[in-house]
């Protein structure tokens, strides 16, 4: 495989909780900016393969991954890797809205104040630039200082992701980020992924299988405890699992 | 349909509890009757006065100010001692131990809060006395500072638990997010969980307060006993009353229906409306977080 | 970057250390009572009566009358306890008067005990003409552990799955065989835990018994309703008043001994319980 065009290469790696096999085999990789989407039954082990890719499971009592997870050309669980500069490289959107209870501007610069030299500034130009790539600087630019609470669940869904963005991540993971939303806010979300996958790499998992062939270009598919590629529009005689 | 819709069923097993639950119920009404009732004659011979008056010589002047004050001091130096040690211990707790290790802190705390008050007062007795009395130069180590002390260690389960239950309560998103933006634990925990917790643990400290400010037999041992404001106010070195210690102290030799009875259950009333508001305070703020 | 991860280390350092100052106070204590307390400790000790105003002799009959009058608070307290808390889920639907029984009952819990001992002494000692006696002491520190009962067996009760209440209401079992055949049995662990820290609560209170139900020296066994009993607790806060005079101050560790390993015991087993209520559930 050529290092440069795959952010995220995944070698035999198994996912277990307490020695139970949630995913047996996965071997993937996932193109640079592109959007790939991972899709499959609910319960099949998708979001567990995501939070692995940010180490975000490192903390639940029993789990356990084997293989070789490779991101941005490195193995992620090499002891001498500095887990919070993956995760400023790899941002992840959840299912649910989730706004801290502060202000709205507050809220985008949250994490990039603790990965900025000097620490502590608001970034004016950086939250602004963030608002405006997640389409939200228009609705708010006059609000900034309002409760974050006081937004739509879309809106507050587009805050998570400016929230993310100013910290300025190679590879975005979105966890289901439509499905607490209505259909106008998640075609907000599906204009917005598209819209920065030129610059981002970007995983998304999703339940909704039109929703994946309307935005991603290749398709990662999690049933039976295995993981595979399937092209995203399958041609004749091939493309199954 | 009508009167009887709030209970539908009543059979014997309804009047049975119901009885249980009027006793249970009615206590906490009986006690607030009583402690009024049995404090009239005090407030008959002393006025409002008895609130604020100084002094305290049985048979002559009720004052209740130095036990108010006595009270209030060792509480709040109480609180102020235990602060760094229940929350730092309730953080690591909730956020940095798992498995067993929990277990052995979650374990130890729940003994620590059944150490009975006397153990403590024994131990105050025989051994904080005199260690605060040898550190700090005194000539006597019964201070309204050693009582403090003591009533630190005695709430620091208290506080500690509370505050452990409502870091726990903070939804897991709110960690994820923050992880996920790339903080460290410490960080999102500074951050983002405490304060979200931030209600929660006011109530824990609300009720330890409370919980301080009653607490008795072991206070009594080490207070003092002396019913004086210290000179200059702020010295903690010098000997105090509470009033629950008071209380202990006088109740055998006034009990009756003396007015130095009367005194006692007015001081009893004064605590009683004290620890109320303070835990009323405490359980709101658990309840906001919840 | 590195900066960053020192302070986290500082910080977490620090939470270490104040955990384990938490820690080391029970240490502290297990050490000062089991040391100090172990040089009183004999069969003597245990088995004979107490002379010389306790400073010659054992706590035989302390033993005793701490034992009489937490299981006998416990026994007064458990059925109302249980009434009270059967009432509460079965019979009050309407959740604005449950919230308020919630207060009620944990105001309750936040009364200083002194108080219970003031208060009931007018009532059971004077209304009711007990006097300083056992069983004002069991009814005061019956009413003061209801609390600690309620809110145990109230737990028990809520977390029964909704499922066997409603096998009970399809037989069409009327409330008082519903409580019998399902709840009672379904929170028989509530009950027992909820009882045990009620006797661990009782045996460690002296404030609330100590012008109520107890006599220093001279007493035995009780003879009728109307007598005081000694107890363990209110015999240390005698001879821990004489803290200046070493022979009052070991026989008080011996006592103190004996208490908290009686105080320990009842709650450790209660850990055990539900710990092991937690592995059943894990598994």
């Amino acid at each position: 495989m050529n290092e440069s065009i795959h952010a995220i290469q995944l070698e035999r790696v198994r996912l277990s909780y307490s020695g139970k096999a949630v995913i047996e085999t996965a071997s993937c990789a996932v193109r640079k900016n592109a959007v790939t989407a991972v899709v499959g039954p609910s319960g099949s082990g998708k979001s567990t393969l995501l939070r692995t890719l940010c180490r975000m499971n490192d903390r639940v009592p029993g789990f356990q991954v084997e293989g070789k997870v490779v991101v941005l050309g490195r193995d992620i669980h090499d002891p001498a890797l500095n887990v919070y500069e993956l995760r400023k490289q790899v941002g992840m959107v959840f299912q649910k809205p989730c706004v801290f209870p502060k202000s709205i501007v507050e809220n985008v610069v949250f994490g990039l104040k603790f990965h900025a030299v000097p620490n502590g500034k608001s970034f004016p130009e950086r939250s602004e630039q963030a608002l405006r790539d997640a389409f939200l600087w228009d609705e708010v630019k006059d609000r900034l200082h309002d409760p974050a609470h006081t937004l739509s669940q879309g809106q507050q869904q587009r805050l998570a992701m400016a929230r993310t963005l100013a910290v300025d991540p190679e590879i975005l993971l979105m966890d289901e980020p439509t499905s607490a939303l209505d259909p106008k806010s998640s075609k907000a979300i599906e204009d917005l992924i598209l819209s920065l996958k030129d610059r981002h790499t970007i995983v998304l998992v999703t339940h909704n299988v039109d929703q994946a062939e309307r935005v991603a270009e290749d398709l990662i598919c999690v049933d039976d405890k295995t993981v595979c590629h399937k092209p995203c529009h399958p041609l004749p005689g091939e493309g199954t699992c | 349909m009508n009167k009887h819709s709030l209970f539908p069923e009543r059979g014997p097993a309804f009047w049975w509890t119901g009885f249980t639950a009027l006793i249970a119920a009615g206590t906490i009404f009986i006690l607030f009757v009583s402690l009024v009732i049995e404090s009239v004659p005090v407030f008959k011979s002393q006025g409002l006065s008895f609130l604020w008056g100084a002094d305290w010589f049985a048979g002559e002047a009720y004052g209740a100010l130095p036990m108010i004050f006595g009270s209030l001091m060792v509480t709040g130096l109480a609180v102020v001692m235990v602060l760094p040690f229940a929350l730092g211990s309730a953080i690591l707790t909730s956020e940095f131990l798992n498995g067993r290790l929990r277990l052995v802190v979650k374990a130890a705390m729940e003994l620590l809060a059944g150490v009975p008050g006397i153990i403590y007062g024994l131990m105050g007795i025989a051994v904080l006395t005199v260690w605060v009395r040898d550190v700090f130069g005194l000539i006597d180590g019964n201070t309204l500072f050693t009582a403090g002390l003591l009533l630190a260690v005695m709430i620091l389960p208290t506080v500690m638990t509370l505050s452990e239950d409502a870091l726990r309560s903070v939804p897991g998103e709110f960690r994820d997010t923050a992880l996920s933006l790339g903080l460290t634990r410490m960080e999102m925990t500074l951050k983002v969980v405490v304060p979200q917790a931030l209600p929660g643990l006011a109530g824990a400290v609300f009720l330890g307060l409370g919980r301080a400010m009653g607490e008795t037999i072991a206070v009594m041992l080490v207070i003092g006993g002396i019913d004086r404001i210290p000179q200059p106010w702020f010295n903690l070195f010098a000997p105090g009353q509470s009033i629950p210690s008071k209380i202990g102290r006088e109740a055998a030799e006034a009990l009756g229906f003396d007015v130095q009875w009367s005194a006692l259950i007015a001081l009893g009333l004064v605590l009683f409306v004290m620890v109320m508001t303070l835990t009323s305070a405490g359980n709101l703020l658990l309840r906001r977080a919840r | 970057m590195n900066s960053r991860l020192f302070k986290e280390r500082i910080l977490l350092g620090s939470l270490y250390g104040f955990t384990a100052c938490g820690c080391l106070v029970l240490a502290v204590i297990l050490i000062l009572v089991f040391t100090k307390g172990g040089l009183a400790i004999s069969t003597a000790f245990l088995f004979e009566e107490a002379r010389n105003f306790g400073l010659e002799g054992g706590i035989l009959y302390q033993i005793a009358g701490t034992l009489i009058l937490m299981t006998g608070a416990a026994l007064v307290c458990l059925p109302v306890a249980l009434g009270s808390v059967l009432f509460q889920t079965e019979f009050l639907h309407s959740p604005k008067l449950r919230k308020i029984f919630r207060l009620v009952i944990y105001a309750l819990n936040a009364v200083p005990t002194i108080i219970f001992g003031l208060i009931g002494y007018l009532f059971f000692g004077v209304f009711l003409e007990a006097g300083v006696s056992w069983m004002t002491g069991v009814l005061v520190l019956a009413v003061m552990i209801l609390p600690t009962l309620h809110v145990s067996i109230h737990e028990a009760v809520e977390s029964i799955p909704k499922h066997y209440r409603e096998a009970g209401l399809a037989l069409g079992l009327s409330p008082g065989q519903q409580m019998r055949a399902v709840i009672l049995p379904q929170s028989l662990h509530g009950i027992v835990t909820g009882t045990l820290l009620g006797l661990a609560r009782a045996a460690g209170e002296t404030a609330a018994i100590m012008f109520t139900a107890t006599a220093f020296s001279g007493v035995r066994l009780p003879q009728s309703w109307t007598e005081p009993v000694t107890t363990l607790q209110t015999h240390i806060l005698v001879l821990a008043q004489e803290a200046a005079n070493p022979v009052a101050l070991t026989h008080a560790w011996g006592a103190g001994l004996v208490l908290l390993t009686l105080v320990f015991v009842l709650i450790a087993a209660t850990l055990w319980i539900r710990s092991g209520l937690e592995m059943e559930a894990q598994r």
